[in-house]
């Protein structure tokens, strides 16, 4: 039995200080992921909070068909979906092309490829990531989940079917969808 | 028509999920359309971008805030009256809800005989 295992069979039975060193273990991914599915700390952090709680309590329901991390991230998923929907984010109608403001004051173009970056353009970087971000926060809630758990959490295919419990052929045309909508957000 | 076809495979194409038929197709085509291949060139770009935001760490009172919630609802569980005790405290309650000196009757139901 690996530590992981054991540190689950003992979470199970009710011991809350194995559990503690899952959330340890997990709680950069987890809070990662709540953090681009909800745009900003406050929400990220609760809901990372509500994340690992119900894991707690739907322990049992884990079979092992699946690694724990992906049936976390279903879990962190679940969650912030509900949240996400609850909400009911109003989808602001966007503006056409908008360039990027350095420090400077000057305006810019935006460049996906950054082969060698300098600290003006990290610093473009991080205003950009920003704007990603705030790209994405005006996408519905689904088309937002399946972006974020490709492009920026890198999971494969596979994992995101089990995360979404749907088919490989479902991420396929989703993500496809949402990668259409999200690149005409960009372009106008 | 081709063009729009490809465009439907560029996703699955970027990530390597497109099978042999459909790469040859989509490789073909973006060696004689510049249109399509910059379309290709700007998503390949755009999920690079979206890789490079990184991922922000967390508070460092976040386990130590599931620590105190986990205790708390283990807590309210473990003090949680029993099934028997709440279904007496509902019995008590319904007892004492009656008006006083009211006598309580049972009845028992029986069949009426045919007339």
């Amino acid at each position: 039995m690996t530590s992981e295992e054991q540190l689950l069979k003992r979470s199970l039975l009710g011991d809350a200080e194995a559990f503690e060193e899952i959330v340890i273990k997990y709680q950069n991914k987890v809070y990662a992921l709540t953090f681009r599915y909800m745009g900003n700390e406050e929400d990220a952090y609760d809901m990372a909070q509500e994340a690992f709680l119900k894991a707690y309590r739907s322990l049992g329901t884990f079979k092992g068909d699946s690694s724990f991390s992906t049936w976390l991230y279903r879990v962190t998923t679940n969650v912030c979906l509900d949240e996400l929907r609850r909400k009911k984010r109003r989808i602001l109608p966007l503006s056409l092309d908008e360039p990027l403001n350095t420090r400077g004051g000057e305006e810019v173009e935006k460049e996906l490829i950054d082969p060698a970056p300098t600290a003006d353009q990290i610093y473009e970087q991080k205003e950009f990531s920003q704007y990603i971000q705030n790209q994405l926060d005006k996408l519905k809630p689904d088309y937002k989940i399946i972006l974020v758990l490709r492009d920026i959490m890198d999971l494969s295919y596979a994992e995101i079917a089990d995360v979404l419990k749907c088919s490989v052929g479902t991420v396929k045309s989703r993500l496809s969808r949402a990668r259409m909508v999200f690149r005409d957000k960009f372009t106008g | 028509m081709r063009c729009k076809k490809v465009r439907a495979l560029i996703s699955p194409y970027i990530d390597q999920m497109t099978d042999r038929s459909e790469t040859i197709l989509v490789e073909k085509h973006l060696a004689v359309c510049p249109v399509c291949l910059q379309y290709a060139n700007k998503a390949r770009g755009m999920r690079q971008a979206m890789l490079r935001m990184g991922c922000p760490l967390p508070p460092p009172s976040l386990v130590g805030d599931i620590r105190r919630r986990l205790r708390e609802e283990q807590f309210r569980e473990q003090n949680r009256p029993g099934v028997g005790r709440r279904l007496r405290v509902l019995a008590g309650k319904a007892w004492g809800s009656r008006p006083k000196g009211e006598t309580i009757r049972f009845y028992r139901w029986r069949k009426k005989p045919l007339e």
